[in-house]
């Protein structure tokens, strides 16, 4: 069954183009479009994008702040990163099913620890900043404790851990809010966001995304948020990422995280 | 329109993401609109079942089958890991993966609705003529169908243009590598950077609009060649656009 090459005519484009005048929204100039962004494509997959930028896996509470300490980082080292967040444990899943990742920067010590046991990560993790949790919407803590009267905002406590250190918090102060009254958000800056329009008139989130003072939790209501980071060990770029690391633990990196709304790891 | 170079990179994206699959998508989708089209019984009933699924399914359960087994513990992506040297999950790859599932119907639909609009005689009358299968498929099935064929690689990309859940289940939101527009549009929002959301959204709602209207706009984007005069179907899409 040898095709018969004269009458190969190739699928719609390449038909007739004379017939009629041609309008913009023509089928030809369609088919046009499609193929020139097929080229497009083709062309930019030819470049491999960013094999020198460090993939850097941030967890929600941190984005703001990793964005402000990596443009500094590129200035001193030269070495670019690209960020991706979402909360902590969701990125930890990510990595666990083959996400590239060079450095994963969590909110907690649980989820690096994890990762180290399963073998996706090198051990050891290390401690970068210790996160603090904040109230927004009210004058004091004592306001959780009236929860019938209030609507408050916080993330999941089983991907988040800003989520599971404020549910803590509510079972210190023995503060029982009934589950129409918590708007558990995926991660804490979205929980952050339903506070900020409105939706929620409490929050318990991390300070360093407040955009208003709030009132700072007593430590002692829950668990530290040791925030711990690893180097992913499927990275092909281990000792930039550890480069990383070791900056993220030196004197101008602090600075920037204290002035940010961290504390150092105690 | 002012986008940041990490928007830019996510227009790049999405674009590539799209017109890969739209290849994708017609090259494999014409043969398994044609078998549907010549085959009849429970089997083409299943097959027909199985390709609308992602019609109706909810775009995480495809994205947790898909990322199962995409993961490199999964014999798939330890193949592609193997073959490559590359994860498939949270790559591109994964991405047009999943396109091509996802928008499957749009393809396979408005082609197979096409060719079984093409009369038996014509098939025969050319079989008769010495025209090889392959013969036919070229000189026959393809122009008459050739409306057919905008139509489904025009919904392809639009509808690659808009998908969200499967993406990031299986791609999460990795900048350059499957952080595509909608996927940047949320991040925007969970950031409450309102200002940037609006100019995502204002872009892909632009796109959408010109590219459905554009089709839509064509003089009955009826399936096969207008100047056949074979038919009288229309795709369920259509109705009624025609002026």
């Amino acid at each position: 069954m040898a095709p018969v090459l004269y009458e190969l005519t190739p699928v719609a484009g390449a038909y007739p183009c004379t017939r009629k005048l041609r309008r913009a929204a023509s089928p030809d100039w369609m088919i046009a479009c499609l193929l020139g962004s097929a080229l497009v494509a083709a062309v930019a997959m030819a470049v491999p994008a960013g094999a020198e930028t460090l993939r850097v896996a941030v967890a929600a509470n941190f984005r703001s702040a990793a964005e402000q300490l990596l443009r500094d980082y590129q200035r001193e080292s030269g070495v670019a990163a690209e960020i991706s967040s979402a909360s902590t444990g969701v990125l930890a899943a990510q990595i666990l099913k083959g996400a590239p990742f060079d450095v994963f920067l969590a909110a907690d010590e649980r989820r690096p620890a994890t990762l180290i046991e399963k073998g996706f990560a090198l051990a050891p993790s290390q401690c970068y900043a210790q996160g603090e949790l904040v109230l927004l919407g009210a004058g004091t803590v004592e306001a959780l404790n009236v929860p019938g009267q209030h609507r408050l905002a916080l993330s999941n406590p089983r991907t988040a851990p800003y989520g599971r250190a404020a549910h803590e918090v509510l079972d210190s102060l023995g503060a029982d809010f009934a589950d129409d009254r918590l708007l558990t958000a995926s991660n804490v800056q979205q929980a952050f966001s339903y506070y900020a329009l409105g939706v929620a008139d409490l929050a318990l989130v991390a300070r360093a995304l407040a955009t208003e003072e709030g009132v700072p939790v007593p430590p002692d209501l829950h668990e530290p948020i040791l925030q711990h980071a690893v180097v992913v060990k499927r990275s092909a770029q281990r000792e930039r990422s550890l480069a990383l690391l070791r900056w993220l633990a030196g004197d101008t990196a602090r600075m920037t995280m204290t002035e940010l709304g961290y504390r150092a790891c105690s | 329109m002012l986008l940041s170079a990490g928007e830019w990179q996510a227009v790049v994206l999405t674009l590539e993401l799209a017109a890969v699959s739209t290849v994708i998508l017609l090259a494999l989708g014409t043969p398994i609109a044609l078998w549907l089209a010549n085959t009849r019984g429970s089997l083409r009933a299943f097959a027909e079942a199985v390709i609308a699924l992602p019609l109706v399914l909810p775009p995480t359960v495809l994205g947790f089958y898909l990322l199962i087994s995409f993961a490199p513990d999964s014999p798939l992506g330890a193949l592609w890991y193997n073959a490559f040297g590359r994860d498939l999950a949270f790559s591109f790859s994964a991405l047009v993966l999943g396109s091509c599932i996802y928008s499957m119907p749009f393809v396979v639909q408005p082609l197979q609705l096409a060719f079984a609009s093409i009369p038996e005689d014509l098939h025969s009358m050319t079989a008769t003529l010495g025209a090889s299968p392959w013969d036919r498929f070229w000189t026959l099935t393809v122009p008459l169908s050739k409306r057919a064929f905008m139509l489904a690689g025009a919904l392809a990309f639009a509808h690659t243009l808009g998908e969200f859940g499967v993406v990031l289940m299986i791609g999460g939101s990795i900048p350059g590598e499957t952080q595509v527009l909608s996927i940047a549009l949320y991040e925007h929002v969970e950031s409450m950077n309102y200002p940037a959301a609006h100019r995502l959204a204002l872009l892909i709602l632009a796109t959408s609009l010109i590219l459905l209207f554009a089709l839509y706009r064509r003089d009955g984007w009826r399936l096969g060649a207008k100047s056949s005069h074979l038919h009288n179907q229309t795709h369920p899409a259509e109705n009624g656009h025609g002026r």
